[in-house]
């Protein structure tokens, strides 16, 4: 399996924290030695972290108005397309830091993002769902087996 | 042609700031009528919330105040609570609790100069466009923000929100290996601060020299970091248990950050006013390479902040590999403490400047009250003033997005942490 980085991206601040809490379960299940999990403590440390890997999954937290829990696989251009799509600190955000990492010819081989929805009107319990983790777990394989 | 016209500039949300702020600007007959820096982010009652907690909890809790800063409000904390406690910390302690405030300036300035601040004075709109005709500079400022994250992450658990620090010292040691590894990079860094101190000394800075007051630390042989006391540039020598007498607290209607003033007046705190009353303490092969550029500090040009941070950044990877080189590992960690009731004081110098805290403690060591002014509310009143001094500079007959771009230059200069500013003194309910 192609050496690939997953990084977790957010903060330990409410829903945003769920994508550093799917890292650490992640780190659980069983992984080739060439599969390493991370956490992105900030959207500008993203293009350093992704300098260093040949291939990279993004796992962060996305507000949306349908139910909480459904994954959504998203590619640069869509985040692109959604100048709103990322919140951000300092007005640099996750779209920022991958269009600063595009242009710094700093992108790996593949680079796809995972979106964990967030219903916006609820606040986050910081509970992960043993069926959310297995579609996880599922849907990365599929892609890795994919590359 | 008719030379009076009246200009209304609105900035809704402020670009490459942390936090949420406006501005509203309102010239007529090319006379600034209105002027206001709206800080509207909501309050985040921190000190209320500190209340009742126990030393290490406040130590813990004040480092989520800021995700640039943590380290700041951690050491000001630890360092109030323990001049309190009388706590003597051993020289490794102290050594490394510089470390990790080298760490924290390393990775703040060089995000703030290489991501927020350069694209304005080379024509950018963002660091994105800026990356197209000046790569290498920013993947320089990624480089030196990692090696920053880093170096707090090895005595902190974490670069965000760190957890290592405790009162009386440090949860942990890192090893020797690990220690060995970062100054090896640290090192390597040299010349990338070499090439920042360069590339800000030779960039296009606007010249605008204005009369104001610097206010920082000041340490006996030290360039200020976690000790000193309290001076300005104007005259002022205090201790941190004195700061509520010479400076107040203030709110004001369009705001949700407290102002400050000292002596009713606006003053200046951050890398420029540090570097203003601190210039003696740099050391001698800096000053040597700042003798290559016709830059000279005291300066009153505002912008020259730029050149200021690119100095520390320098001067703090040196520290840095000065504190580390003789690094030995120990389970030393932290000494004892016992609590004792009183007030306790303590000011630091964040990557923004000046950070002050008071805290009532009980006889159990629990907080009765706490008090905490931030860098960035006591640089709102400067920034409003600067705003003004630097349009009036500028010619407030230039176009609009002149004006605009200027204005927003010029708060984006002072690196303004809006979350960290907001909270208010008191709330008053009256119900009929």
């Amino acid at each position: 399996m192609p050496a690939t980085s997953i990084i977790g991206i957010g903060s330990h601040h409410g829903a945003d924290q769920l994508g550093w809490l799917l890292c650490e379960r992640l780190k659980h299940l069983d992984w080739p030695d060439t599969i390493d999990i991370q956490l992105c403590r900030t959207p500008a440390q993203l293009p350093e972290l992704l300098n260093h890997c040949e291939n990279a999954i993004l796992l962060d937290a996305i507000k949306t108005d349908t139910d909480s829990g459904k994954i959504l696989q998203l590619q640069l251009k869509d985040l692109a397309d959604n100048p709103n799509a990322s919140h951000s600190c300092h007005g640099f955000g996750v779209t920022e830091a991958l269009e600063l990492a595009t242009a710094l010819g700093q992108l790996p081989a593949s680079i796809i993002i995972l979106a964990i929805s967030i219903d916006d009107k609820t606040a986050y319990d910081g509970v992960i769902s043993p069926d959310l983790l297995s579609e996880l777990h599922e849907v990365i394989e599929d892609h890795l087996n994919k590359l | 042609m008719n030379d009076s016209r009246s200009i209304s500039i609105h900035v809704p949300v402020l670009a490459r700031v942390e936090g949420e702020g406006a501005l509203d600007l309102i010239i007529e007959n090319d006379l600034i009528k209105e002027l206001k820096l709206r800080i509207f982010e909501p309050p985040r009652l921190f000190e209320k919330f500190l209340e009742e907690r126990e030393p290490d909890q406040v130590i813990d809790m004040v480092a989520r105040i800021c995700g640039i800063c943590p380290v700041a409000y951690q050491m000001t904390a630890v360092h109030a609570i323990e001049s309190l406690f009388k706590v003597e910390v051993t020289p490794w302690i102290r050594n490394m609790r510089r470390v990790f405030y080298c760490g924290e300036w390393l990775q703040s300035h060089a995000l703030h100069i290489h991501l927020l601040a350069a694209p304005d004075f080379l024509g950018f709109n963002s660091v994105t466009e800026m990356a197209a005709d000046y790569a290498s500079e920013v993947r320089r400022g990624l480089r030196l923000q990692t090696l920053g994250n880093d170096l707090i992450a090895l005595f902190g658990a974490r670069s965000v929100h760190p957890v290592g620090a405790c009162t009386g010292g440090f949860y942990h040691a890192p090893s020797n290996e690990q220690v060995k590894a970062i100054v090896t990079r640290l090192q390597q860094a040299r010349s990338d601060a070499n090439d920042l101190l360069h590339w800000t000394a030779a960039m296009p800075l606007p010249d605008d020299s204005q009369d104001f007051v610097s206010v920082a630390l000041q340490h006996d042989i030290e360039y200020p970091m976690n000790e000193g006391r309290i001076i300005s540039s104007n005259g002022l020598n205090i201790g941190a248990d004195e700061f509520n007498a010479h400076f107040r607290e203030m709110q004001i209607p369009h705001s949700t950050a407290l102002y400050s003033l000292l002596h009713d007046q606006p003053y200046l705190v951050g890398p420029l006013a540090r570097i203003n009353l601190n210039t003696d303490r740099l050391p001698e092969d800096l000053h040597k390479l700042l003798d290559q550029y016709d830059i000279h500090f005291p300066s009153q040009n505002m912008f020259h902040s730029m050149i200021a941070r690119a100095i520390e950044i320098r001067l703090v990877i040196d520290e840095a590999i000065r504190l580390l080189s003789d690094y030995q590992y120990t389970e030393q960690t932290a000494v004892n403490w016992t609590p004792t009731a009183g007030t306790a004081y303590a000011a630091t110098e964040a990557p923004r400047g000046l950070l002050w805290h008071r805290y009532e403690m009980n006889a159990s060591g629990l907080v009765e009250q706490a008090q905490i002014v931030p860098p960035t509310s006591q640089n709102q009143a400067r920034i409003e003033e600067d705003i003004k001094l630097s349009l009036q500079n500028l010619g407030l007959n230039q176009s609009e997005d002149a004006i605009r771009l200027r204005a927003e230059t010029v708060i984006r200069n002072y690196d303004p942490c809006i979350s960290c500013a907001t909270h208010f003194l008191k709330l008053s309910v009256t119900r009929n």
